[in-house]
């Protein structure tokens, strides 16, 4: 049952095959999220697992909002920064006193 | 079946020009999207925005809902016309081979959704195909222990309970996959995922940032001055840890291995945070003692002030 669940942790890495089945933006708008600039792409083009909560909110917003793909990418973005932030505001409040 | 305003709910007239019912849609589904909007509600306020904006921007879709003229209020149960239930006694035939069904048990926005599948033609396709279930997402709340040692939840969705087995190894923030844990799969095909987002519960002593826990160590002045092996609580339970002579406050003491599982394997580690803490009452005896120090003392903690 082990292999049926999978952390999404920074180094963990998946194809871009995957996140379009796990988030249903076809292939070739991930591509063009590549070239924006808003997903990294390794060797053997696969990406952080870490991107695949991002593509889904993403694409949610895609969905509902009718966001083209510059919108998407500046969303992917601003989703990872923020992301990044709120492991910040984790790391600072575990340091500070209770 | 209860009726509902759907023109009210984007906030336009009922004479309102399609771009116009685009325009409104777009405005309150930024505001109200729930990726957005974070507050509690407007997950359900953007389903009524959505579901309103799934029939009115559709022109064959609207027809039928302007039919139900202006007489019904928002909540009222009323009985769709009798075309529709024809409409949709045959695409319920075609689609999925159900003889009877009940208008009593739809949603107004189901029977919308219904009404396209038929003007497509895709229920008679759709019927003997394969396809994926559907895919879940939920946040789940833990507890540090459960998360350091794997969990089961139950979980709510929809209107599916799901047990979801949480193995060791998650923490704050992080995302996992649990494989065809979602909804089931149609005419054979693959069971959906379910997707977590995990959120851990306040603890009262343990302060999680990934992996590490950051645990007060409050000790004595003469602790800390003259270093002391003292007790301290893990998740695995109490430890003994040695603190160094002349200790200052805000030292981070490093238990190696006793912070959060790591779902690869190996251990977070745990930091403890020197305080120093004064008693709040001295008795006469402690009072000469600190008396003494003070005046044998030749450390000055502000020395820098001088300087600067």
């Amino acid at each position: 049952m082990t292999d049926d669940v999978v952390f999404f942790e920074s180094h963990t890495q998946v194809t871009l095959v995957e996140v379009s089945r796990s988030s249903g933006l076809p292939e070739d708008l991930l591509h063009e999220l590549v070239e924006y600039g808003a997903l990294t792409v390794g060797e053997g083009g696969v990406v952080s697992a870490a991107c695949v909560g991002r593509v889904r909110e993403a694409a949610r917003l895609r969905e509902d909002l009718e966001l083209d793909t510059a919108s998407v990418a500046l969303v992917l973005r601003f989703l990872e920064r923020i992301e990044e932030l709120e492991a910040r505001v984790r790391y600072l409040r575990a340091q500070a006193k209770s | 079946m209860k009726y509902k305003d759907y023109y009210a709910a984007l906030g336009v007239p009922r004479t309102a020009a399609a771009d116009d019912i685009k325009k409104a849609y777009r405005k309150l589904a930024q505001k109200h999207h729930p990726d957005v909007n974070k507050e509690a509600g407007a997950e359900e306020k953007f389903k009524e925005i959505a579901e309103a904006y799934q029939t009115l921007k559709d022109p064959e879709k609207r027809a039928a809902y302007d039919q139900l003229g202006t007489s019904y209020q928002p909540g009222q149960e009323f009985r769709p016309p009798p075309d529709w239930e024809q409409q949709f006694r045959e695409r319920a035939a075609a689609g999925n081979g159900a003889e009877s069904f009940s208008f009593d048990d739809l949603d107004l926005g189901d029977l919308f959704e219904s009404l396209r599948g038929h003007a497509r033609g895709g229920g008679r396709t759709r019927g003997n195909m394969q396809f994926p279930g559907e895919t879940y997402e939920a946040t789940v709340h833990l507890s540090l222990e459960d998360a350091n040692r794997g969990t089961q939840m139950d979980l709510q969705i929809g209107d599916r309970k799901i047990t979801a087995r949480i193995p060791k190894g998650a923490t704050d923030g992080m995302r996992l996959r649990l494989r065809g844990q979602g909804g089931k799969g149609h005419n054979g095909g693959p069971d959906g995922d379910l997707y977590l987002n995990v959120a851990l519960h306040p603890h009262s002593l343990f302060r999680p940032t990934g992996h590490d826990l950051y645990l007060d160590l409050p000790l004595t002045p003469w602790e800390a001055a003259l270093g002391a092996t003292v007790e301290v609580p893990t998740l695995d339970g109490a430890v003994n840890l040695k603190v160094p002579p002349n200790t200052t406050a805000g030292r981070k003491l490093r238990l190696a291995r006793k912070g959060l599982a790591k779902p690869s394997g190996g251990e977070g580690d745990l930091y403890a945070i020197v305080q120093i803490v004064n008693p709040t009452v001295l008795n006469e005896r402690e009072r000469e003692l600190f008396k003494e120090l003070g005046e044998q003392s030749k450390f000055d903690p502000r020395a820098h002030f001088a300087r600067s």
